[in-house]
C-alpha cells in the first residue's frame, strides 16, 4: 500500500467540559489507501462518530495527527480547515437521510448546496447536478421533489449524490444502510461498491452490523471503548477474530444458515471480555 | 433462573406453564388471526388484506417483513391497541378460544399485559424518564397481580435479577436516562413479563440495540421460552434474527401473508420471490457469505 489517503495516528480525543470531561478516542490509528472501503465497527458509545468527526475537524484531537493525502488536518487553523472542508475532499453520509436533508429544499437544491458554497456558475451547478442524480441511479424526474416524498432508500441516494457532487476522494457513511429496508439496504451497498470501482472512491463505512461488511470492506477496524482492539482484512477479522470483544461481536450476529455460535458460546465470550475489561457497561452508554 | 420457578409457584394467579408441546397440533392453537383487514386515514385504505397467522402454545413464531408491510398492525391489532386512525375492516382475532375482535375495551383489561404482552423497538419511550425505573415496575405488580407495596419492590427485584441485570438493587433506584438501551428493554421485558403472559409480542425489540446486546436479548427470550414455555411472536425486518429463534415464520408483503412454513422449510426452500430476495440478500452481504465455500464475487 502506498501512502494512504488518510492516515491517523495516535489520536486521542476528549470531550465534555471540566470535571465532566471524558476522553473517548484513546490512541486511534487508522489508514485508508485511495479506493479502499474500510469498515469500522462498535458498538454505541465506542466512539465510531467522535472518530469520523475528527476526520473531519469537528472536535478537536488532543494528541497525534490526521493526516489527509499527507496533510495535517489537525494543525490547521481555523480558515484553513474551512478552505479544506471546502475543497470536499472528506464527504460525509449520515444514517438518517430524513434528518440530514433539509425538508424544504427540493432534492436538486440539496445536492446543489455544496457547489453553491463554492459559488460556481449557475450552468455549471445544473450540469454537476445532473450528474450526481444520475450517478446514484435517481431518476431525473425526482429532482424537484421534497425528501418528505421520497422513500428511505430514494433519500439515501440524494445524500450520497449530495456527497457525490462535490467529488471527493474519502465517503464517511455513517450507518448509511441501517434505517433502511433489506432490499434498499443492498441497493445502497451496490452503490457504494461501484463508486469506489468505478471513481476509486475510498470510503469509509461505519456501521454495528458486521453483515454489512462481509461482502463489502477490504478491511475492518474494531473499535472498543474508544480503542482499535483489532484492525486486519476483513474475512480474516470475522472468521479469525483476535479480540475478546471481536470474537463476541462476530459470535452475536444472527444467521440464517444456523451456522452462527450458540448462546453458551455467547455466555462464555462475554465472560472472558467482562475479565478483560472489568467496567461497567453503564459509562458507555450515553456517549455516541 | 431459578428465582422464576419459585415466584411462579408463589404467584396468586399463576397461569398454567404450558411447557413445550410437540409443534403444531391443531389443537393448541393459541392465538389466531383469520383474514385479518385493517384499513387506515379512518378506514378508507386497506393495508391489511386479509392475513391468517396461526400460533401454537409454547411456539416462537418469526414475522418478517419490510416496513410497511403491516406487520406491526398485525400485532396491535391482538393488543387491541390499533394507532389513530386504524380500524378493524374484517376479520377475526381469537385468543385460547376467546373472540378478541368483541372484547369491549374495559374487557380488554384482563388480558393486554397479563395475558398478552408486548415489548417494541424503542424502550426508552415506554418509560417514564422521570420516575425511578423500580416505582415503574412495582406499580406493574401493585396494579395488575394487587401486590402490597412491599411484595412488589420483592417480586421488582427478583424480575430485574431473573431478565439479567446485574446488580438489580441498583437498577430499581436507577432512573431510565442512567440505563443502555440493552438495559431499558431487559427492564420493558421485565414489565411484559411481570403478569407471566402466555403469549410475548416482540415488535422489533432488538433492532435498536447494538448486535452484541441484541444477541443477548435474542438468547434471553429463547431461555425464558425453554425455561417457562413463553409462547413468542418475534417480529423483524431482518430475517436472520427471525430464524434464529423461531420454529415458524411468516414473511408479509404489502399487507398479505406472501408465505410461511416451518423457519427451515422456508429457508431452505423459499417460494416467494421476495422470500428468495431476502436470502439472496444475506447472501451477498451478510456474515453467512464467509461460512459458505469462500467469498466469490468482487471484493477480496
Amino acid at each position: 500500500m502506498s501512502a494512504p489517503l488518510l492516515d491517523v495516528r495516535g489520536v486521542d480525543v476528549s470531550l465534555g467540559r471540566l470535571s465532566k470531561r471524558t476522553r473517548i478516542l484513546h490512541g486511534v490509528d487508522l489508514g485508508i489507501a485511495a479506493g479502499e472501503i474500510v469498515g469500522l465497527i462498535g458498538e454505541t458509545g465506542s466512539g465510531k462518530t467522535t472518530l469520523a468527526r475528527a476526520i473531519l475537524g469537528l472536535v478537536p484531537v488532543e494528541s497525534g495527527s490526521i493526516r489527509l493525502d499527507g496533510q495535517d488536518t489537525t494543525s490547521l487553523r481555523r480558515g484553513a480547515r474551512r478552505a479544506l472542508r471546502r475543497r470536499g475532499t472528506v464527504q460525509y453520509v449520515f444514517q438518517d437521510p430524513l434528518r440530514s436533508l433539509d425538508p424544504d429544499r427540493t432534492v436538486s437544491e440539496s445536492v446543489a448546496e455544496a457547489l453553491d458554497v463554492r459559488r460556481e456558475p449557475r450552468a455549471a451547478i445544473r450540469a454537476a447536478v445532473a450528474e450526481a442524480l444520475e450517478l446514484v441511479d435517481l431518476p431525473a424526474a425526482l429532482a424537484t421533489r421534497h425528501p418528505g416524498q421520497l422513500s428511505g432508500g430514494q433519500r439515501q441516494r440524494v445524500a450520497i449524490a449530495r456527497a457525490m457532487v462535490a467529488s471527493p476522494r474519502l465517503l464517511i457513511c455513517d450507518e448509511p444502510v441501517s434505517a433502511l429496508d433489506a432490499s434498499s439496504r443492498v441497493r445502497i451497498l451496490e452503490l457504494l461498491q461501484r463508486l469506489r470501482d468505478e471513481r476509486g472512491l475510498a470510503i469509509l463505512l461505519i456501521t454495528h452490523d458486521l453483515g454489512t461488511l462481509a461482502g463489502l470492506a477490504d478491511a475492518v477496524a474494531v473499535l472498543y471503548r474508544g480503542r482499535v482492539v483489532e484492525h486486519g482484512g476483513t474475512t480474516r477479522v470475522l472468521t479469525a477474530p483476535a479480540h475478546p470483544y471481536t470474537r463476541l461481536l462476530v459470535s452475536s450476529v444472527p444467521t440464517i444458515d444456523g451456522t452462527g455460535a450458540t448462546a453458551e458460546e455467547r455466555r462464555a465470550l462475554r465472560a472472558a471480555l467482562e475479565q478483560d475489561t472489568p467496567t461497567d457497561r453503564k459509562e458507555h452508554a450515553h456517549v455516541h | 433462573m431459578s428465582s422464576l420457578v419459585v415466584d411462579r409457584v408463589a404467584a396468586p394467579a399463576a397461569s398454567p406453564a404450558p411447557g413445550r408441546a410437540p409443534r403444531r397440533r391443531p389443537d393448541d392453537v393459541l392465538a389466531r388471526v383469520d383474514g385479518l383487514r385493517v384499513a387506515v386515514n379512518g378506514g378508507r385504505d386497506e393495508v391489511l388484506h386479509g392475513i391468517d397467522l396461526e400460533v401454537h402454545r409454547g411456539e416462537a413464531v418469526g414475522i418478517v417483513g419490510e416496513s410497511g408491510s403491516g406487520k406491526t398492525l398485525a400485532c396491535r391489532s391482538l393488543l387491541g391497541i390499533l394507532p389513530h386512525g386504524a380500524v378493524r375492516t374484517g376479520g377475526s382475532l381469537a385468543f385460547d378460544g376467546l373472540d378478541l375482535g368483541a372484547l369491549r375495551e374495559k374487557d380488554w383489561h384482563g388480558i393486554r399485559g397479563t395475558r398478552i404482552s408486548a415489548v417494541f423497538q424503542d424502550p426508552a419511550s415506554y418509560l417514564n424518564p422521570s420516575i425511578r425505573i423500580g416505582r415503574q415496575l412495582d406499580e406493574v405488580f401493585r396494579v395488575r397481580l394487587g401486590r402490597s407495596r412491599r411484595d412488589a419492590r420483592v417480586a421488582s427485584v427478583a424480575a430485574l435479577d431473573r431478565l439479567g441485570l446485574v446488580d438489580p438493587d441498583r437498577v430499581y433506584l436507577q432512573y431510565p436516562f442512567e440505563l443502555s438501551g440493552g438495559m431499558l428493554q431487559r427492564v420493558l421485558l421485565a414489565i411484559a413479563l411481570a403478569g407471566e403472559p402466555e403469549l410475548l409480542i416482540a415488535d422489533e425489540a432488538t433492532t435498536a440495540l447494538d448486535v452484541t446486546v441484541q444477541a443477548e436479548v435474542l438468547d434471553l427470550l429463547a431461555s425464558l421460552r425453554e425455561t417457562t414455555g413463553l409462547t413468542i411472536i418475534l417480529v423483524s425486518h431482518d430475517l436472520a434474527v427471525v430464524s434464529q429463534v423461531c420454529d415458524h415464520v411468516y414473511v408479509l408483503r404489502q399487507g398479505l401473508v406472501v408465505e410461511h412454513g416451518p423457519t427451515e422449510t422456508v429457508l431452505r426452500e423459499p417460494a416467494h420471490e421476495y422470500t428468495r430476495s431476502l436470502l439472496e440478500s444475506h447472501a451477498r452481504y451478510g456474515i453467512e457469505r464467509l461460512h459458505g465455500p469462500g467469498p466469490s464475487g468482487a471484493s477480496r
